[in-house]
């Protein structure tokens, strides 16, 4: 309210000495602790892309519990990132959110094993122990068996510890589920070779890491919103195309892990996110219905390309 | 400084050099451009050979597609695939059939990696790729755009296989009835083989391919870029990936250093083809022709200075030689003739340069001779005429009175003694040289002999035989003399003068003293000042030789010139 405030003053009236456009003050909201996924965010801001376009951003870090998607909704922040699942289930809700880009084309889930294990595709997990951290990942990996035509039965789900990847390493389990920029890369960076599955090339997942701001942001300070949405467009080109120096401004962020780590981090999001058919960001509409299903609603779709700088 | 000769010199030399500089420079640019041109017609030329190559792929991607669907059986297989329930017998040998094909096509080719069919729902059915069985690719545009069409995805990267793919698709059909999509996955690597070969290319030519997002997508000349995670913003590639555009340019590229840069836009492939070229390799050639031109243009330059130099040299010469003659002559050297060594300008000049002066020589000459008859006219006639008169009349006053006789005698030979004197007086200044050679003492005789005879004035000399003089010293107390007594004759009214000369030796040196006296009127102070009685002419004289010259009149009356000269 008070960034409307302000945004009203600045364009109605003229600024007096100097052309300097006034700098409007905005609130991004993380859901997850400071890491790759987040690094166009951090890159636009460390770049002053966000300065640029007349913002003063303010990334706060998230973690379990509180969910950025409610700070959006009552208002404690501007923009917030989110997983498609919570916002297809805010919109079923009727709550107010919309989703305004999507940083990741791809998922990044993988299941991934150490290459000597020779498992390249689902097919290859029939018979063997997995690891997973919660149950969201043992759905996706039922999913993904059941899209690839093997029998969940076949494989032996586990629950591991978070963070541990010992049993990978001593062979307790064969495979583990997990983010693409962190556990295949800590396994890495500890010297393993790893093998990634990816359930999205068997329908599993669609688009991640969305930015949601109110409705009532959106009617009220279209620019503004524009501005953001342009500059963390910018900030995730930017990444992309340089990922070592991304990873440095990325290692500003989130200094406890290594310089490696995070490059290789960094690089692993890259494809996920930068495709050649559409710009980064990009939400397309035939997807976007396909992936909420039943919940889409055309009259409140939930997502707007509004305010991307591209079109594709 | 702004003589003639540099004048000529700098028009001259400013000339040779600007035309010299003019024609270089122009032919240096005019062969640049020819380079230019030259390199990138040749650019262009590579650069449509490549591209037919590339549609030549798509075309053979296409192509292998259809040569699986040309055996009638396939289609029937496919739709069984599609239709019938998985794992039933019907599936089974349907799947087996169609993956023969398969397999027969694509070993037979090697441009697919992968050979695959999707069901109408865009799961994959069969493929050469055992493990892609069920994979779920209806999200993918060359399953939705190939359920209609036949459809070459631009290259993309594949996570699975970790490298950039690209996808040829194509409907199956069975009547109208759309079965599903039929695909084949190529690498890059025949396409990358196109892209490396260097025919026509120079040392720094290459030609590669970036994707529409930026990406590079074969492989590049240095190390160092390694694929697909080099991203090229050049202004080639901006031009075309962004622009959709096809041209050439001059840009910075890659790796920084400039190129000469050919760009298309392949549409069909969703790709920027970039054929670029070193700049300074294609221009290299330029630079040797540059180098040469310039030589040319500086020898040429300075051999016509050098020519110009000798030419102007030629005609200031003869004439700096006759202003020179001309100040000579200016001086006083009149018998002086300026050479003439050639008959052009300067030699026709030269001539009547000559023959003026002798001109001027004549009409002095003939002017001197004008006075000098006029002195012997006025001087001398007079007083023949006069001595004629005496002789006349001499007999007849002899007989009445010989006393009175004999004083007329007396007069008559001072007459002609005078006439004598003025005669030897004028040859005198007819020759100027004689005049030096007299004596000092002769001269003063002949002086006052020559005024007694024309003024009938007694003139006294007192003459110091021992006086002896320079020819300088004699000309000028010969002058002071000569212009005192004529005042004495002009404007003294005096009946008696008197020419006094003296040596004497003071200290051993010489000294000289001449007195010019009468007993006339003497003289207005104001006459001496204001330089009349030719006084100025005395002074001047007397200061030539260093002389003291006084004038006063003394105390008896009459006027006494007094010359005082010491060695």
């Amino acid at each position: 309210m008070a960034a409307l405030a302000t945004f009203a003053a600045a364009c109605g009236g003229s600024t007096p000495g100097g052309d300097e456009t006034p700098v409007l003050p905005a609130t991004l909201q993380l859901n997850w602790f400071h890491e790759a996924e987040f690094v166009g965010y951090y890159v636009a801001d460390a770049k002053g892309f966000y300065k640029d376009d007349g913002l003063d951003v303010t990334i706060m870090e998230g973690g379990p519990g509180d969910p950025a998607i409610d700070h959006v909704v009552d208002g404690r922040a501007d923009f917030a990132v989110s997983s498609f699942g919570e916002q297809r289930d805010s919109v079923a809700a009727g709550r107010p959110t919309v989703a305004v880009m999507a940083a990741f084309q791809i998922p990044p889930l993988v299941i991934f094993s150490l290459s000597e294990s020779g498992i390249a595709r689902p097919a290859d997990l029939a018979g063997t122990r997995v690891g997973v951290t919660t149950d969201y990942w043992r759905e996706v990996l039922q999913e993904t068996l059941k899209a690839s035509g093997v029998k969940p039965s076949a494989v032996t789900a586990v629950e591991v510890e978070a963070d541990d990847l010992r049993a990978l390493y001593d062979g307790e389990v064969d495979a583990w589920l997990g983010y693409a920029h962190d556990e295949p890369i800590q396994a890495e960076v500890a010297g393993h070779e790893i093998r990634n599955i990816f359930p999205a090339d068997y329908g599993i997942g669609g688009y991640e890491g969305l930015v949601l701001a109110a409705e009532q942001t959106i009617a009220d300070e279209p620019a503004y919103v524009s501005a953001f949405v342009r500059a963390s467009q910018r900030g995730w080109r930017y990444a992309v195309e340089h990922p070592e120096e991304a990873a440095r401004i990325l290692l500003e962020w989130a200094p406890d892990g290594s310089l490696d780590f995070q490059q290789l981090s960094v690089e692993a999001v890259g494809p996920l996110v930068d495709t050649p058919q559409v710009p980064i960001g990009w939400i397309d509409d035939a997807r976007w219905r396909r992936l909420m299903g039943a919940e889409f609603r055309a009259s409140r779709p939930g997502y707007t390309m509004d305010f991307s700088s591209e079109q594709p | 400084m702004f003589t003639i000769r540099n004048r000529l010199l700098l028009y001259f030399v400013c000339v040779v050099t600007l035309t010299a500089v003019a024609v270089s420079a122009t032919s240096v640019v005019i062969a640049s451009r020819a380079a230019h041109d030259r390199v990138v017609g040749q650019l262009k030329s590579v650069a449509t050979l490549k591209e037919q190559q590339v549609d030549s792929w798509i075309g053979q991607l296409r192509l292998n597609l259809d040569i699986v669907l040309s055996d009638e059986g396939v289609v029937d297989d496919l739709r069984t695939l599609a239709a019938a329930p998985q794992g039933s017998a019907r599936y089974e040998a349907a799947s087996r059939s169609v993956l023969r094909r398969f397999t027969w096509v694509s070993s037979r080719v090697g441009l697919f990696e992968e050979l695959f069919f999707m069901g109408p729902r865009g799961q994959v059915l069969v493929s050469t790729d055992k493990g892609h069985e069920r994979q779920q690719l209806g999200m993918n545009d060359y399953f939705t755009k190939g359920l209609m069409s036949p459809f070459i995805q631009q290259p993309s990267y594949s996570l699975s296989l970790e490298k950039m793919t690209v996808v040829a698709s194509r409907p199956v059909a069975n009547g109208g009835t759309s079965v599903g999509v039929l695909a084949g996955l190529a690498n890059l690597d025949s396409l990358n083989a196109v892209m490396i070969g260097r025919a026509g290319l120079g040392q720094t030519g290459e030609t590669y391919l970036v994707g529409s997002n930026h990406r590079l997508l074969t492989a590049l000349r240095r190390p160092g870029h390694s694929i697909p995670s080099t991203y090229v913003r050049t202004r080639g590639a901006d031009a075309a990936i962004d622009g959709g555009l096809s041209g050439n340019a001059t840009y910075a590229g890659y790796a920084g250093e400039k190129v000469i840069g050919v760009y298309r836009w392949i549409p069909r492939l969703q790709v920027a083809l970039l054929a670029e070229q070193g700049e300074s390799e294609a221009l290299r050639a330029t630079r040797f022709a540059l180098w040469t031109t310039s030589s040319i243009a500086v020898l040429a330059a300075l051999l016509a200075i050098g020519i110009g130099f000798a030419l102007i040299h030629s005609i200031v010469r003869p004439l700096s030689e006759l202003g020179d003659t001309a100040g000579r002559i200016a001086d006083g050297e009149l018998d002086l003739t300026a050479p003439v060594k050639r008959d052009d300008e300067i030699g026709k000049l030269a001539t009547s340069f000559n023959r003026m002066t002798g001109r001027l020589n004549e009409l002095a000459a003939s002017k001197e001779r004008q006075r000098l008859a006029r002195d012997l006219h006025d001087a001398v006639s007079q007083t023949l005429f006069s001595v004629s008169l005496i002789a006349e009349v001499l007999p007849r006053i002899y007989e009445k009175d010989p006393t009175a006789g004999r004083e007329r005698l007396e007069e008559l030979r001072q007459l002609t003694r005078g006439a004598l004197a003025e005669m030897r007086m004028l040859l005198l200044e007819l020759r100027p040289a004689s005049l030096a050679e007299t004596s000092l003492t002769d001269l003063l005789k002949q002086l006052s002999e020559a005024v007694i005879g024309r003024a009938r004035i007694p003139i006294d000399v007192d003459l110091d035989q021992t006086a002896q003089a320079s020819s300088e010293i004699t000309v000028a107390l010969y002058r002071i003399a000569q212009e005192a007594l004529n005042n004495v004759v002009k404007h003294a009214g005096a009946s008696h003068a008197r020419v006094i000369l003296r040596a004497s030796h003071p200290d051993g040196g010489e000294a000289l003293t001449m007195v010019v006296e009468d007993d006339g009127c003497g003289f207005d102070a104001d006459d001496v000042r204001s330089g009349r009685l030719g006084l100025g002419i005395m002074a001047e004289r007397a200061e030539s030789i260093g002389a003291d010259l006084s004038i006063e009149s003394p105390p008896g009356g009459g006027t006494r010139v007094t010359v005082v000269w010491a060695a």
